[in-house]
């Protein structure tokens, strides 16, 4: 009887263990705090995943630069970057297909 | 009622055993998928996690200056024309940029005097030494993150000399060490004032790289930000479209995730359904015999449901565990450069790993449910059928 | 007592390889006897004693048990008539070769409200009675063939049937358990149950009450033991 019991017991023991990770993990995020006034002071969105590209923590320019398959200073960079021109009020561009940003269109 | 149900437990707890090859199967495969996809998963939701956290502390809004479609340095000038708009609360400069140091490359970001003591609370994010106050302007005091340190070898007291794009040299002296807890952020920062920034990067007289724009309290940014459309050349970044811009990032990389996830459950429910039909024989004349000796339907159903439980949850609760310890705590080799493409991801600080109760729930449904379809299906088509024909074809 | 009135399976009706397994059987199965159907193999025997046990649904016709039309309750209804009252000898043994021969034995008791383990002592008792006492723990495939048709009688008498199905129950089994067979029959009916049997076996013949001959399906002749 003990030996049939060994998979359901583990069963229970590993979801617990999620179940409690997962609760410490929420509570963790919830509270994170530690960091809240240097971010604020520095003010920079992104996180330290350095490379050697420059548009790492340059807002948006990173992505539809990549996105065309181009880099700084070649022809593409000046259509992408030019996409993101007062996108707040002007509100010109709409994507063309849902949750594809490198399909933005006019209209 | 409670025997029976206790009776019934029992009976499934040893159907495992007896179907050990099924049970084995199922483990290793749903174990393996499950490892995998909750590795990606959480990764994934502790990157947008982490890029929420910082777009949180932005400035309320960003403003940059276009020429030619291109981000330029903008001119101080137009902060007088920006705390003019009415629910503009402050306006700081920033400069900021990149530098090379060996084949890497670091942030360098210059901070407003003025702004250093806007935002309150505590700084507790240095390990040693401490972080700028306003009197360090133009002294080169810095404070670095800890890729830096470790790269360069430099503590608190130490000085260092970087290379400008002008290829002169310029000297700095570590004022202060961030954290390994704070390295998510700042491992590849280093701090210093805006003056040695401008210094630094030869930024023309009178410009930085962006304004850093504060609103009222009781202000909406985008209501702001719409206030001052008429100012020319000048783009404005809130926090929605910076989000955007991230979540876009991993978003990407989320498609290759959605790709991988679809087929890894097609292979799951694959397996699970030829598992079914292995031991299909067998448990057909199992599912007749007990039908013969008086177990109904619902009896049947339960037994299967509780043996396929316990082998999903073992396997799943199992397999997320094991993703959660290689994300978090061994920094999901091989699997981080993937999520991440081109970017490198130093050792020196640990990949934010986010187990979220969605995600989880959504890893136990998309694996679970399967295995209990393709186990108690049969189980009740079986139960359905006259006894004595479910043992005589599953004698055939 | 049970009745049963024009009872009739077809296999497979309506297509192609339809076939017609028993035809218009009427009969009456009295209490604390032992009725035998004989005949020749593909007779029907074994799909009468399937239907007469619940476990095959017949074409047409009816089964009453002591007046009830069990035809016309739920499935439910059937298995939980099954459960208090039937216990099944297959002509096959159909033993769980995963499992010990005190386990198969205890195996139909995990429908009920209770702890299998209170029939242990039981079982254990009627196992000595057979005479396989000492294989109670031994794994069915480590049994004999007669060894493991008097398990399957003990799995049959664990929870005290009032009848109880027998099919072939000798075919596959040595002289001796044949003659244990025998006198485990017989001394059933004197406690009171009520066997049904479908058998080739005239040692087995010779102790029924009623023989009944099957012949295509079809009730061909009857043979009474005079009290």
């Amino acid at each position: 009887m003990k030996r049939i019991l060994i998979i359901p017991i583990l069963a229970i023991v590993f979801t617990a263990a999620l179940i409690s990770v997962c609760i410490l993990n929420e509570i963790e995020w919830d509270n994170r705090t530690y960091d809240s006034t240097l971010r604020g002071v520095i003010g920079l969105p992104s996180i330290a995943i350095g490379c050697n590209y420059e548009g790492t923590r340059n807002p948006l320019l990173e992505i539809f630069v990549r996105s065309l398959y181009d880099v700084p200073g070649g022809h593409d960079y000046i259509v992408s970057s030019s996409f993101i021109e007062s996108p707040i009020f002007q509100q010109y561009y709409r994507e063309g297909i849902p949750g594809f940003n490198f399909t933005w269109e006019k209209g | 009622m409670i025997s029976r149900h206790k009776n019934l437990l029992s009976y499934s707890f040893d159907c495992l055993r007896r179907y050990r090859m099924r049970t084995v199967v199922i483990l290793i495969t749903f174990l393996v998928a499950t490892t995998i996809l909750s590795a990606v998963l959480f990764t994934k939701d502790g990157l947008e996690r982490e890029a929420e956290f910082s777009i949180e502390s932005a400035p309320d809004l960003t403003m940059q200056y276009i020429k030619a479609g291109r981000f330029a340095p903008i001119n101080v000038s137009y902060i007088d024309q920006i705390k003019a708009v009415e629910g503009v609360d402050e306006v700081f400069k920033r400069t900021w940029g990149y530098a090379g140091i060996g084949l890497n490359t670091y942030l360098i970001i210059g901070l407003d005097p003025d702004g250093l003591g806007y935002v309150v609370g505590p700084m507790s994010s240095i390990e040693n030494g401490r972080f700028l106050v306003p009197e360090d302007d133009g002294t080169g005091n810095v404070v670095v993150g800890k890729l830096i340190a470790n790269a360069l070898d430099v503590k608190v007291g130490d000085d260092i000399i970087l290379l400008s794009e002008s290829v002169d040299t310029n000297r700095f002296h570590v004022v202060g060490v961030f954290s390994d807890q704070s390295s998510i952020y700042t491992a590849d920062m280093m701090v210093m004032s805006l003056s040695d920034a401008n210094a630094f990067f030869k930024m023309p007289e009178g410009t930085v790289t962006d304004l850093c724009t504060y609103v009222k309290a009781d202000q909406i940014p985008n209501d702001v930000a719409a206030k001052m459309s008429w100012m020319p050349n000048i783009r404005i970044l809130d926090h929605d479209l910076l989000l955007r811009g991230y979540m876009a990032a991993y978003g990407a990389r989320g498609g290759i995730f959605t790709t991988v996830w679809t087929m890894l459950l097609v292979a799951v429910i694959l397996i699970a359904f030829s598992q079914a039909i292995v031991v299909g024989h067998q448990s057909k004349f199992e599912v007749g015999l007990l039908k013969t000796f008086g177990f109904s339907t619902l009896d049947i159903i339960e037994v299967r449901l509780v043996e396929s439980l316990i082998a999903g949850f073992l396997a799943c609760s199992l397999g997320m565990l094991i993703g959660y310890i290689y994300a978090a705590y061994f920094n999901a080799p091989g699997l981080a450069n993937l999520l991440l493409g081109w970017y490198f991801l130093p050792s020196e600080f640990r990949l934010p790993v986010y187990a979220s109760a969605q995600s989880v729930f959504s890893i136990y449904t998309v694996i679970v449910i399967p295995l209990v379809i393709t186990s108690t299906v049969p189980a009740w088509l079986n139960a359905i059928t006259d006894p004595e024909l479910a043992m005589r074809r599953a004698a055939a | 007592m049970i009745e049963i009135k024009n009872l009739n399976k077809t296999f497979n009706l309506g297509k192609f390889n339809e076939t017609i397994a028993v035809t218009d059987v009427n009969l009456k199965i009295r209490d604390k006897t032992i009725v035998a159907f004989t005949g020749p193999s593909g007779c029907g025997k074994t799909t009468l004693l399937s239907m007469i046990g619940l476990i095959l649904t017949p074409t047409s016709g009816e089964i009453l048990f002591d007046g009830d039309n069990l035809m016309l309750t739920t499935d439910n209804y059937k298995t939980s008539y099954r459960k208090n009252n039937f216990g099944f000898i297959f002509q096959h043994i159909n033993l769980l070769t995963s499992y010990t021969a005190i386990e198969n034995i205890l195996l139909p008791l995990y429908s009920f409200d209770m702890e299998p383990k209170k029939y242990e002592e039981k079982a254990y008792e009627w196992m000595k009675t057979l005479g396989v006492y000492e294989r109670a723990n031994h794994l069915v495939e480590q049994l004999s063939g007669g060894e493991q048709q008097r398990v399957s009688f003990v799995r049959a008498l664990i929870k005290d049937p009032k009848y109880i199905f027998a099919d072939e129950p000798s075919v596959f089994v040595d002289e001796q358990t044949s003659k244990v067979i025998y006198q485990m029959l017989s001394s059933l009916r004197d406690a009171g149950k009520t066997v049904i049997m479908s058998t080739h076996d005239p040692d087995l013949l010779k102790i029924a009450d009623e023989v009944q001959r099957m012949n295509a399906g079809r009730l061909v002749g009857q043979q009474q033991r005079s009290p």
